[in-house]
């Protein structure tokens, strides 16, 4: 056995089998999996991160769709639920998903902590002591408002819109430290100015002494005896579309996995964790969001400038109704090519308008009703993730009312038409048309929903019976030497961007990991 | 095609779609003249005319040249899960299959041989199915091949975009990547290849 040197093995490049012995093998170096290794790391503990995705410099992102969705995101960007309902956009990469996503940061608010203690049992901690680990890592990852003259104008008509019709909205805050405003934040920053996982924490986890092994799908955790004894990982080759042949093995004293949502669940159902109440890869969440494009005599460009700066919480708590907020989405090409309806002509007559869209989004949040109990991880034959996700009745109302919502926006802001994402589209000429909304079919596969918010599927609880790891330190249940420490562990979605939730409780439950097994 | 006879068969497309599209292509051979003009990395050489044909159609009216596209949505699925690259290959075998043709459109031509309006009322017929899978492999379908128009250089100007707001040169391909094993204590991974 030996040990890995410091920095970023590219396992593409290993050509015999390798085993390796730390204190702590950690799977993925999204924000979870980098903020564990980083903290980890400084207190003295030996680090090793297995990470699937490439490492990547700026050098390899340049702006362009047709290079970053096969490079940087799950399955190439293709991923999608069970029932191809819902697009699902999710990160792969050193960085996970930060390197990819539109910067922006929310601290979790408290009334969804509150409600984690008393539907979920968690008791390990509350908002009071997350704060302190927002805090920290705001100031790490440089985390500040967008200043209200720097929006753009898709922002912009987010912003004016809501204030128009008197709702609530905010400039958002976002981790970038000397931004340019190029829009390409989906794409990896092109000059190292998103405060990503890759460029921050990753290193600070380096220069402490972790090693960081990229192109390596770990394929299974083994367990003996109720404790994991070695994580097994497959090399894959520089396309990062084939295993090598080359395998890694950690052989740690403890385990953190943070591969994600979706990819965590599924890593402990290939590894067949004890599962005796039947919860994993259950409750997984999405902020299933549907779309409306408000089109605008001026030219509205909204591929240039900081993808996501506005968002209004207006109708995040609307009681036995599910909530919804509300953002814009980055306009280039192909994503919206791929939102908008229609073959031949039709579809591209409507790209040829695209430079004069708004894309208002309303994410709705999933999770605090009974019946709406988000998705289900399984597994496919060849051991990839599938997640079924039933859009319950209630959802499908709050679709309807997001695109209600997203359609006056865009006529407050001064739209000539606002469409839905129906295939065929609806289209709306003022607010007397909004009955249009309620008329069109509201069906999975008539009208375009995605996600870029994966969360759930190794919730956290007190309670053995509901949650895969309790709340004090992200333990397994059952399995006394394996944590997760990632979006997954939440047990309901979050009604904000992420992110910082994920910085913040990782930051929380390493310090504490730190303590126990610097003495264990 | 009418609505009404659309509803009436979309259970039996329901059952051809369980027992998937692949088998019955012998039955009715379809326009196999066009061929790839490189090695496939992905799809089944059948599959391929089938997509170049729903790609002349979903692209209809751009610059995208449908061969081309199709090569590229090939080269694209090397990133799906082999679930869902067997699954589209599914997906053309039932397009074409002339027994669905019967059932969807009433008449068992292969897609490859339909006209072009008679290809967009097949297309469009998987949109408004009752059949939710229907309607995503539609949706699946149409997706591959704008992706893999509008995400290139070529599409830019029709769209009005002037392309990426900060210009790079292009790195080498990535099986060209050196071993790399980096200093922990340099800090930063700037100056890594990759
Ligand atoms: C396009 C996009 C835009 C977004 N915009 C925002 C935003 O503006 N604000 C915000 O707050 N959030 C945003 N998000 C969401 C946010 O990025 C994620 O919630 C966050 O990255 C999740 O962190 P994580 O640590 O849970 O997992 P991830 O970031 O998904 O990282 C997990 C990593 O683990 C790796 N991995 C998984 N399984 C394995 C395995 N078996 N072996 C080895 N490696 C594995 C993955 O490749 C991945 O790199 C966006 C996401 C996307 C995709
Ligand atoms: S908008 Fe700013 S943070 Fe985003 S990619 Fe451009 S320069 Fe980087």
């Amino acid at each position: 056995m030996t040990t890995l040197p410091p920095g970023i093995t590219e396992a593409q490049t290993l050509t015999a089998d390798v085993e390796v012995g730390c204190d702590v093998a950690i799977v993925g170096s999204g924000p979870g999996g980098a903020v564990v290794a980083a903290t980890l790391a400084r207190a003295g503990l030996s680090v090793v991160v297995l990470e699937e995705g490439g490492a990547f410099t700026k050098a390899r992102f340049r702006g362009r769709e047709d290079e970053a969705y096969p490079l940087l995101y799950q399955d190439g960007g293709q991923r999608v639920t069970k029932d191809l309902g819902i697009t699902l956009l999710q990160g792969k990469a050193m960085g996970g998903g930060s390197v990819v996503n539109w910067t922006t940061c929310f601290r979790t608010p408290d009334h969804v902590i509150d409600h984690w203690r008393t539907r979920h049992a968690v008791g390990g901690f509350d908002g009071a002591a997350l704060a302190p680990h927002f805090a920290a890592m705001e100031q790490r990852l440089s985390i500040a408002p967008v200043p209200l003259e720097l929006l753009n104008r898709n922002n912009r008509a987010l912003y004016d819109g809501c204030k128009k019709l008197g709702w609530a909205v905010e400039p958002t805050q976002r981790n970038v430290l000397g931004c340019a405003y190029s829009g390409h934040c989906g794409h990896g920053c092109p000059i190292d100015a998103k405060q990503s996982m890759l460029v921050t924490l990753l290193p600070d986890a380096m220069q402490a002494g972790a090693a960081v092994v990229t192109r390596c799908r770990v394929q299974r955790v083994v367990f003996e005896a109720g404790r994991v004894t070695a994580v097994i990982g497959l090399a894959i080759d520089a396309s990062g579309t084939q295993s090598t042949g080359v395998t890694v093995t950690v052989k740690p004293r403890f385990v953190v996995i943070a591969g994600g949502a979706i990819n965590s669940p599924a890593l402990l159902l290939r590894s067949a964790a004890p599962d005796p109440h039947g919860v994993l890869g259950r409750r997984t969440f999405l902020h299933p969001v549907t779309g409306v494009v408000g089109v605008f005599d001026d030219r509205i460009e909204g591929w240039r400038g900081a993808p996501q700066s506005a968002a209004s919480h207006q109708f995040a708590q609307r009681g036995d109704e599910v909530g919804f907020f509300l953002e814009v989405a980055p306009i280039h090409p192909m994503l919206m090519a791929t939102a908008m309806p229609g073959i031949g002509t039709t579809h591209r007559d409507t790209m040829a308008r695209v430079a004069h869209f708004a894309a208002f989004l309303a994410l709705t949040i999933d999770g605090f009703h009974d019946d709406v109990p988000g998705g289900r991880v399984t597994l496919s034959k060849s051991g990839a993730p599938v997640l079924a996700y039933p859009i319950a009745e209630r959802q499908w109302r709050a679709f309807r009312d997001g695109a209600k919502a997203l359609a006056k926006v865009a006529f407050a802001a001064g739209a000539k038409e606002a469409l839905t994402g129906h295939d065929p589209p609806t289209s709306m000429r003022s607010d007397a048309d909004l009955a249009a909304v309620d008329a069109a079919h509201w069906e999975v596969a008539r009208v375009a929903l995605f996600s870029a918010h994966q969360m759930g599927g190794c919730g956290m609880s007190d309670d053995a019976k509901s949650g895969v790891v309790r709340s004090e330190d992200l333990r397994h249940h059952q399995i006394d030497n394996l944590h997760v420490v990632d979006g997954s562990v939440f047990p309901t979605s979050l009604g904000v961007n992420p992110q910082l939730s994920i910085y913040g409780l990782a930051h929380l439950m390493a310090e504490r990991l730190v303590a126990r097994w610097k003495t264990a | 095609m009418q609505r009404r006879s659309l509803l009436k068969v979309s259970l039996a497309g329901a059952v051809a779609l369980s027992v998937g599209g692949g088998a019955g292509l012998a039955l009715w051979p379809g326009d196999t003249s066009v061929r790839p003009q490189r090695p496939l990395l992905s799809l089944p050489e059948r599959a391929f005319p089938v997509l170049v044909a729903v790609a002349a159609r979903v692209l209809k009216g751009t610059t995208a040249n449908p061969v081309e596209i199709a090569h590229r949505v090939d080269e694209a699925l090397r990133y799906a899960t082999p679930e869902s690259r067997s699954d589209l290959a599914d997906v053309f075998g039932l397009l074409e299959n002339g027994l669905t043709g019967l059932m969807l459109r009433g008449q068992p031509r292969p897609f490859t041989l339909l006209d072009e309006r008679a290809q967009d009322e097949a297309l469009l017929a998987w949109r408004d199915s009752r059949v939710g899978l229907l309607r995503g492999a539609y949706h699946a379908l149409r997706k591959l091949c704008l992706a893999a128009h509008y995400a290139t250089p070529s599409s830019w100007a029709e769209v009005g975009y002037g392309g990426p707001a900060i210009l790079k040169p292009e790195p080498p391909p990535l099986a060209a990547d050196k071993p790399v094993v980096v200093d922990g204590a340099a800090r930063s991974v700037e100056g890594m290849p990759g």
